[in-house]
């Protein structure tokens, strides 16, 4: 399957991008998340071009020529050993490591930005088509997990390289909002660290440039920094371990801290019982029902879960 | 001395054997395409300039910030020919992409190549000054303008620039969907597989120049081989044989318009073509081991799917096979 990058009418001058996260999505998928972000945008929804962006068939090509699975080994045990608990280490190893192939493989890494770069063009040209001028643009992405990844690495290279078109001041793209959703980057850049030497052409990829994460610029003609993104958001849970928290306890090596960032940490429970005072709620429901209470496990990973509890945060920031 | 020599009618039979094989081409593959066209960019080269001067004036860029103003006009002054004036912006757009692209030409080159096109009569030094036009112009004027005129203005009075801009945009996605469209024809499910060899050594391939991707995402048209392959066909004593070839190589992916399509378009034109050193010895046989014994040096080369192998010494020997993984990740 070629990529074909998603094509909206705008009637304002609003765009937004999901990204998604670790799976094997196809267009069409993530559909309720598509409909949760109509339905906090309100009113307002038609004035807002809403894109995703799907990229796990690219993954696909390599993992079937490259047998990726097999390379994936000594990352997952370099990562086991930064986590103090063996067993847990080991699970969460296995589970992280989905997310770590693609910076062993220089052209998987290549094509999944050069499709992220191609959704941006087509959604730039989409609002310059409805007479929305590039400088007019309100552009949002909403990225999670691996997506977050890619976002780094996608608007890095943007802002970098001048054949994309794609540069804050000479080309004036300036997103209005980047929102990072349970983010693996600073993890990412940790076990990239530790691998060393394996990690191929380390120059190109932006997660270790540099002394720490940050926002990526373009330096003007008179050496003033232009950054691509007006506000930068990173959104984890504090039972998230992609996004650098391990029961409650955030570990700095696995954490993306940004300067210039919003941050937000959600406090997050392993079940839906928020509170003492739920917990005996549902208690004294179960002896008035006579049945046993409903008391369901979350998922500190869940996107939905995320963009439900900043509903009014989104809103806020995508229609400014 | 034996006579194992290469016949014509033994030439024949196997000619026919790799016949049948070639129409198992790679599928086609799809140029992905954007689903909206966008806007066609209007405007010529003289509008652009006119645009930057008069932005220049109205943003009052010579008394505010005099340095970047002097650049500007410097790069107005390179562009003084009447002849530029009526170069239509998307044609130059187009050139100057063109000239960005990993391992394509110079501008200067395109310009000449495009020599019964418009931007023929653009030379490479007024190319780079319209890039650099536009680049200091977008970079400092849509703010000093916004403090003197309406947002609306502000537009009018840019819009040719923007427009340049537009173009480059638009060429830079069909190169992005270029480059996409070469990732699959590489590594797309109609692309040869490799064996855990393979993944080693392109794993450490990809750090070197040729084997890596460029720093702008073109990929590398190359590809190591080394492979165990069980599969060969020769003809022996009357018979077909199946014997064992052990290969050592170059993959190189033909991204050329038109190559590695499905059919016979794709039997004329592969979407890749291998050559390197073949190891056989002197037992037949679909599982041979080819490093042992007497192990007898040649070479091969794969048009497509269709391999062919010719090893020389006492009794040359020809064999020919077609591309195929039988075990997935051993050979």
């Amino acid at each position: 399957m070629s990529f074909t990058p998603q094509s909206r009418n705008w009637s304002g001058k609003r765009a937004v991008l999901l990204v998604h996260g670790i799976g094997n999505s196809r267009p069409g998928d993530y559909a309720d998340l598509l409909r949760s972000v109509e339905t906090l945008l309100g009113p307002d929804r038609d004035d807002v071009a809403l894109y995703q962006l799907f990229y796990d068939h690219i993954n696909d090509w390599f993992v079937q020529k490259t047998q990726a699975g097999a390379l994936l080994g000594q990352a997952t045990r370099a990562l086991a050993e930064r986590i103090d608990d063996p067993e847990l280490g080991e699970t969460l190893a296995g589970y992280i490591g989905d997310i770590l192939w693609p910076v062993l493989s220089t052209s998987a890494r290549s094509a999944v930005r050069e499709a992220y770069l191609a959704q941006l063009k087509q959604m730039i040209l989409d609002g310059e088509t409805a007479g929305v001028p590039v400088r007019r643009q309100q552009l949002t992405i909403i990225a999670h997990s691996l997506g977050c990844f890619h976002t780094y690495e996608a608007l890095h290279h943007a802002a970098k390289y001048s054949s994309h078109v794609l540069q804050p001041s000479s080309h004036e793209v300036r997103f209005a909002n980047v929102v990072y959703m349970a983010s693996p980057v600073q993890l990412i850049r940790s076990v990239a660290e530790q691998l060393g030497a394996i990690v191929p052409n380390r120059r190109w990829l932006e997660t270790v440039q540099g002394d720490a994460l940050h926002i990526p610029f373009e330096t003007r003609d008179d050496g003033k920094e232009v950054q691509s993104v007006r506000n930068w958001v990173s959104i984890t849970g504090n039972l998230d371990p992609v996004g650098g928290h391990f029961f409650r306890k955030r570990a700095d090596w696995a954490y993306m801290q940004v300067d210039g960032q919003q941050s937000f940490v959600d406090q997050q429970f392993p079940t839906d019982v928020t509170s003492k005072t739920d917990l005996l709620a549902r208690l004294r429901q179960s002896r008035l029902t006579g049945e046993a209470p409903t008391i369901s496990p979350q998922d500190p990973h869940a996107w939905g879960a995320y963009i439900a509890r900043h509903t009014t945060e989104l809103r806020d920031w995508i229609l400014a | 001395m034996n006579t194992q020599r290469v016949s014509s009618s033994r030439l024949r039979v196997c000619a026919a054997i790799a016949w049948l094989a070639l129409p198992l081409a790679p599928s086609q593959l799809q140029g992905a395409q954007p689903v909206a066209v966008p806007r066609a960019v209007e405007g010529t080269v003289g509008d652009l300039i006119r645009s930057a001067r008069a932005s220049a004036r109205v943003a009052r860029f010579a008394d505010t910030m005099p340095l970047q103003y002097e650049r500007l006009q410097r790069q107005l002054d390179a562009l003084a020919r009447t002849a530029l004036d009526t170069l239509p912006i998307d044609a130059v757009a187009r050139a100057s992409m063109a000239s960005r692209e990993s391992g394509r030409a110079s501008f200067l080159r395109v310009a000449r190549w495009s020599s019964r096109s418009a931007v023929a009569v653009l030379a490479p030094s007024e190319g780079a000054a319209l890039d650099s036009l536009a680049r200091i112009s977008l970079q400092f004027l849509p703010e000093l303008l916004e403090q003197r005129v309406s947002a609306d203005s502000t537009d009018a009075l840019l819009a040719p620039i923007s427009a340049f801009n537009r173009a480059r945009l638009t060429e830079s996605l069909a190169q992005s969907l270029e480059k996409l469209r070469r990732y699959e024809q590489k590594f797309g499910p109609q692309s040869p597989k490799l064996n855990a060899a393979e993944v080693a050594l392109n794993f450490v391939a990809q750090s070197l120049p040729p084997f890596r991707p460029s720093a702008d995402g073109w990929p590398s048209a190359f590809e190591v081989i080394a492979s165990y392959v069980p599969t060969y066909l020769t003809e022996r004593d009357g018979r077909v044989q199946a014997w064992t070839v052990l290969e050592a190589g170059i993959r190189r992916y033909s991204f050329g318009e038109g190559w590695g399509a499905d059919g016979w378009s794709g039997v004329i034109r592969p979407g890749h073509v291998s050559a390197g050193l073949a190891v056989i010895n002197g037992t037949a046989g679909a599982m041979g081991e080819p490093w042992r014994g007497d192990p007898r040096l040649g070479a091969f080369v794969a048009w497509g799917s269709a391999k062919i192998a010719f090893v020389g010494g006492d009794g040359p020997r020809l064999l020919i096979t077609r591309q195929v993984q039988i075990i997935p990740f051993v050979f």
